[in-house]
């Protein structure tokens, strides 16, 4: 860049802050004695009024334009044939119109005497010799195919250079216009319209002709995967229903064929394998509208263009069915992009399934739509199965909603059907069978998931065998599992620290660790010693100890600290280890890793992690250290690798499990697996990954999974002699109480639901909250009745919020890969919709200000090291989207808007002190000083309710004088304590509600054998 | 047949670029490049002729296609888009020249325009245009040329192109003016010393 331009540059920018005779002059005195300089300085500034928005028309139209015209030229186009045209033996009659694959005529063959379907193939292939002689090759292979419910290819034919394919031809109309028929007809939901021949809204298809045609395309497609042939553009336009209501798939394997064609006029030389695997979207002669109509139907695989297979078919399949039963699709959008992201990211909108549909073709559905090829319904004749059943068995009558004395559903209570019991379904239970449906459940509980154990037997890998349950205390336990060969440790609710024998029994304190909220992190392969850490103001971290197993006191190492987190119960801190020899410890602290001497001496960074570490083991050779990182701006957690001397650092399993959510990898004795725990659709489960051992062993680098549901099983430990798996057995369920008063207990509250995040509209009529474990955002009347999922997942949601006029609900919201964000939703249902559209920095806890115009919130504290001053209050106008800071707020976060509308509390980024801020003299005052935790204000903005960070007691702080009083202490009930689980609120008259535990989580031993 | 890249390859790369690895940039061009020709030759065909196709909407596609949207900052984000705006340049500067060529009978001589852009004669024509004055500006101030490729090729906001060039977004605006006014002077074809 040369002198003159910069100088030019600079005159520029100057001269526009300037107008008129001032912009003159300046330009007169700057360029004084270099005309050149102001003449150019002076045109470009005339072209800076002109240029305005020249640059605005997007290119990509002004291209679509001439892309359009080479898309009409000839060369690609069919010919339309006249009425009487022969081909081969073929007399065309009539035009059948164009469809996705092409022109289609109706044509008599006059050597049988019956009417066809010709479908005319693109000419400029015809022309092709080599994709040609493919195409009938595997022409040959659809025109095997003899099932009644494929309409068969007859044949390819030629004449006068035009090439077609013969087909039978089906009379009737097709799937997707007989969904249509229900059009103006809101989508059938709620009530009993399925089995209710009084119903006043007819449905678009009774259920028994759904099932009868769901039946036929299973069939038709179980025939077709038997011998190969994979359908891959399966949709309602390609399913023919006869008026005999026989079912005819169309275009079977046709997608493929065409495509392989390059059948694209712009695929060049530069074609790839997503054109072989989109099938209509490569097409040439589409109507507008038939890429959206396709997309909708294509599974994640064909979406991102991945290599398909005969699972793209069963995830088409549950689009249909889906369809079928509501009336819309199963993933919509208004572009292509939209559709395919939804595709990719979004679940089905599973609420406008029907209540009355019966619960195995919901399950069914569900089982079809599952985004990962892997664990998707692996055969369509399952399905085909399922709904045999379902038309045939008295499962046809039941519904979702378990009736009197059904609260067992048929199916596993895996997450599928978590959640979907209504509000009170438990109390309906006839007092007899509630008093035997824990251990009835019970019992069930550990009869299907050894069932499910056992199932899971992929042949040659890793798998299960037996199972015990080595506890049956039935008190919260969580991570991590330690074992010394003959017990195993592991930390039971609030904060102890307690153990069983490796055979079950009786569970026994560790009474040798007496740290106050200690944790256990590792014990030394001598099995002497454990490392242990302590929960502490700093959240993050903890102080790093070393403690012997059965007698004397714990040893602080150094100074060291170690990373902690309490945040979900996927995770186990152990950010600590000790090497096999016993001669180092290597350790986590925030994004570095270090070695130290056992003693804390000689404590060295060994290397800088992409993220905050944890779950640090080592190999048993002492060579390499397995770790869980925790990527905090995406909020993933993925396994990685490194050498003890810190290189060679490398992601285990990258790209294997789409929002990367692994953890806690545990080196076998042998060292020839690591055993892991991952989260997918909000279940833990264990999987075993194959080592590298030595120099010629080719590890086949892919899991295996060793646990399924119901249960998540998390924190394996392996035996010392590598034969059992010990995990930590969890199946999540809460109980919404409040604290009365009067009795000074806590009662069930709102039927007691599995729920949390509770709040209420300002009249005290309705309730938004989550679902507890799934999370599902929902809002109700507080009876129960109306009750509406307002997110779905990916997105999850957090703290909602009641606007003040009730039609609004503003809360947390995070999608997989993004930061944390504010949402708000309509209370009637919607998109939710960012606060802060293009905003990146992270949003939490938005609290409404007293007329609803303004919405404050706060930065994440405990996520992403930004500097303290970034983490500032904001206020966000909701009419402008104009967002002002609120002045000393650094560092605070979790605002709470006074219901008067005059002061904010806010909690300090440790959570040790309560402040408050007053508009009218803006400024902070400190309101108390201790453990907080999730401050609420009461009604009449009088008081501040609080729980306090150990969540032993409720608190509340008057105003007008800093009193502090407690006013119900937990003792006696076992809240959920992980995490943002671990929330309490406010009922509308003020009194405290908390979610107490009533988990199922004990310690299981795993029978296993790997090869 | 050319493999498909996977969202994981794509990603680490991605990250590699933004990490400093010239050779990553190289690799990935030419991905991009082939994903984006192929979602813009297929939506530019086929979707109804009244809807907008938005840069925007493109470059997403390609997007959620090639990168594993979990796996990235939002930092590599802005340079992927950079990437992308560079590859769909490059895409539609290529089809207007062949359609040029078409039109002029196989001639590849640049088009000058006299009457300037407004009063250009076709698309095609102002898009090369546009691109040889890029081409100019380029040689004068790259950094300027390369934030216009960035907003009007690849729709990146001020804040994206400013991450993507590892400046202020203050520096981006300024730039994106200076480099409109220059653009529009040479596109009408009129300098101050003619």
């Amino acid at each position: 860049m040369n002198e003159r331009w910069q100088e030019i540059e600079r005159i520029y920018h100057q001269a526009l802050e300037l107008d008129g005779s001032a912009r003159a002059e300046f330009l007169a005195k700057t360029c004084d004695g270099d005309p050149g300089l102001r003449a150019e300085v002076e045109s470009l500034l005339a072209h800076e009024d002109q240029a305005g928005s020249f640059l605005e028309t997007p290119p990509v139209e002004m291209a679509a334009k001439a892309f359009g015209k080479a898309e009409r030229s000839p060369a690609a186009s069919t010919a339309a044939l006249e009425l009487g045209t022969m081909i081969a033996h073929y007399r065309v009659t009539a035009s059948l119109g164009a469809g996705g694959m092409g022109e289609v005529y109706r044509a008599r063959d006059t050597k049988l005497q019956r009417d066809v379907a010709l479908k005319i193939l693109p000419q400029a292939l015809a022309h092709d010799a080599e994709p040609m002689a493919r195409f009938e090759r595997e022409a040959q292979v659809l025109a095997s195919l003899n099932h009644p419910n494929i309409a068969a290819i007859y044949g390819l034919e030629e004449s006068n250079g035009i090439r077609a394919l013969a087909m039978e031809l089906v009379e009737g109309a097709t799937l997707g216009e007989r969904i249509a028929l229900a059009e103006g007809h809101p989508p059938p939901a709620r009530s009993g319209e399925f089995t209710s021949p009084h119903g006043g809204v007819k449905p678009p298809l009774q259920l028994g002709e759904l099932l009868s045609i769901a039946r036929q395309i299973a069939e038709a497609l179980e025939y077709a995967h038997e011998r190969g042939v994979i359908h891959r553009d399966l949709k309602p336009a390609n399913v023919k229903i006869t008026p005999e209501g026989t079912v005819k798939v169309l275009d079977f394997g046709l997608a493929k064929v065409l495509s392989g064609m390059g059948v694209s006029p712009l695929r060049g030389q530069d074609a790839h394998a997503t054109d072989q695997n989109s099938p209509t979207l490569s097409m040439t002669g589409t109507e507008p509208g038939m890429i959206l109509g396709t997309a909708a139907y294509m599974s994640p695989e064909q979406a991102r263009g991945q290599r398909v297979d005969r699972r793209c078919d069963i995830w088409a399949f549950g689009c249909v069915l889906y369809e079928m039963l509501s009336a819309r699709k199963a993933f919509d959008g208004e572009t292509i992009s939209d559709v395919l992201a939804a595709v990719i990211t979004k679940e089905p909108d599973w609420n406008a399934l029907p209540t009355t549909a019966p619960l195995s073709i919901q399950k069914l559905i569900r089982r079809c739509l599952v985004k990962d090829a892997k664990q998707r319904l692996r055969d369509i004749g399952e399905a085909r199965i399922t709904i045999e059943e379902t038309l045939t068995g008295d499962a046809g009558e039941r519904s979702a909603l378990p009736r009197e004395g059904e609260a067992l559903p048929d199916l596993p209570a895996g997450p599928l059907s978590q959640g979907e019991g209504g509000p009170g379904e438990r109390d309906r239970v006839r007092a007899p069978l509630r008093r035997a449906l824990p251990w009835l459940a019970a019992a069930l509980l550990v009869l299907l998931v050894a069932r499910l154990f056992w199932m899971f037997r992929p042949s040659s890998s890793a798998q299960v065998t037996g199972m015990v349950q080595l506890t049956d205390d039935g008190r919260v336990k969580f991570p991590a599992l330690l074992s010394d060969g003959s017990r195993v440790y592991f930390g039971e609710a609030p904060w102890d620290k307690a153990q069983v024998s490796v055979n079950g029994g009786e569970v026994a304190p560790v009474t040798s660790v007496p740290l106050p909220q200690g944790l256990l992190l590792d014990i030394s392969p001598d099995g002497s010693q454990f490392l242990a850490t302590q929960a502490t103001k700093l959240a993050d971290r903890g102080p790093l100890w070393s403690a012997p197993v059965l007698a004397g006191s714990p040893r602080r190492l150094g100074g060291l600290m170690v990373n902690i987190t309490t945040q979900s119960l996927a995770w186990s801190t152990q950010a600590a280890a000790w090497s096999p020899d016993m001669q180092r410890i290597a350790f986590a602290r925030g994004n570095e890793l270090y070695t130290a001497r056992p003693d804390g001496t000689g404590a060295k960074k060994i290397m800088t992690l992409p993220g905050v570490g944890f779950a640090v083991h080592w190999s048993p050779g002492g060579m390499l250290l397995e770790l869980t990182v925790q990527d905090t701006k995406t909020n993933t957690d993925s396994l990685w690798q490194v050498r003890a001397d810190g290189t060679n650092l490398h992601p285990l399993l990258p790209g294997w499990n789409g929002a990367s959510e692994e953890c806690c990898g545990v080196w076998t004795p042998d060292g020839k697996y690591v055993v892991f725990q991952a989260t997918r659709d909000g279940l833990t489960s264990l999987w075993a990954l194959p080592q590298k051992t030595g120099l010629f062993s080719r590890a086949s680098r892919q899991p295996t999974q060793l646990t399924t549901g119901p249960m998540n099983t998390l924190s394996p430990v392996i035996s010392r002699d590598g034969k059992k798996i010990f995990t930590l057995g969890i199946q999540p369920r809460g109980k919404l109480v409040r604290y009365d008063a009067r009795s000074k207990s806590f009662v069930p509250y709102l039927g007691g639901e599995s729920i949390y995040c509770a709040d209420f509209s300002k009249d005290g009529q309705w309730v938004t909250f989550l679902s507890y474990p799934r999370g599902d955002l929902m809002r109700s009347k507080i009876d129960g009745s109306q009750k509406l999922q307002l997110a779905y997942p990916p997105l999850q949601s957090y703290l909602p919020r009641w606007s003040p006029d009730g039609k609004q609900i503003a809360f947390s919201g995070l999608k997989t890969g993004e930061a944390w964000k504010v949402y708000i939703v309509a209370a009637d249902g919607g998109e939710p919709e960012r606060l802060l559209p293009q905003d990146t920095a992270e949003e939490i806890d938005p609290s409404w200000s007293t007329d609803g115009k303004r919405l404050v919130f706060s930065k994440n504290p405990f996520t992403e090291l930004a500097p303290e001053r970034e983490r500032e209050l904001e206020i966000v106008d909701l009419k402008t989207r104009q967002v002002t800071k609120v002045p000393g707020s650094e560092g605070l976060f979790s605002a709470r808007w006074s219901p008067d509308g005059r002061y904010l509390a806010a909690m300090t980024r440790d959570s040790t002190r309560l402040m408050l801020y007053d508009f009218s003299s803006r400024l902070w005052q400190d309101l108390v000083k201790m453990g907080i935790g999730y401050p609420n204000w009461s009604r009449d903005s009088k008081y501040l309710y609080f729980n306090d960070f150990k969540n032993t007691a409720f608190y509340r702080v008057r105003i007008s004088d800093r009193k502090l009083e407690q006013i119900a202490s937990f003792m006696g009930i076992t809240s959920v304590r992980e995490g943002f689980d671990a929330w309490t609120g406010l009922a509308p008259d003020d009194a405290p509600t908390v979610m107490i535990d009533t988990s199922i989580a004990e310690i299981y031993a795993l029978d296993w054998t790997a090869p | 047949m050319q493999r498909v890249p996977s969202a994981q390859e794509v990603t680490l790369l991605l990250r590699a670029w933004g990490d400093g690895s010239k050779e990553a940039l190289d690799r990935l061009a030419p991905l991009v490049y082939r994903e984006l020709h192929q979602i813009a030759g297929r939506l530019m065909a086929r979707e109804r002729p009244n809807h907008t196709l938005q840069t925007t909407a493109l470059v997403n596609e390609a997007y959620v296609r090639l990168v594993d949207a979990r796996q990235v900052s939002w930092q590599d984000r802005a340079h992927f888009f950079a990437i992308c705006a560079r590859a769909m340049r490059q895409i539609l500067v290529d089809h207007a020249r062949s359609r040029g060529s078409v039109k002029r009978g196989g001639g590849e001589t640049a088009i000058e325009l006299e009457e300037g852009l407004a009063a250009a004669a076709s698309p095609e024509a102002s898009l090369l245009a546009l691109d040889e004055a890029l081409q100019r500006l380029e040689a004068l101030d790259p950094r300027k040329s390369q934030v216009v490729e960035m907003r009007y090729f690849g729709g990146l906001s001020v804040e994206e192109t400013a991450e993507a060039l590892k400046v202020s977004a203050e520096t981006v605006r300024r730039d994106w003016k200076l480099a409109q006014a220059w653009l529009h002077r040479e596109l009408s074809g009129k300098k101050p010393d003619e």
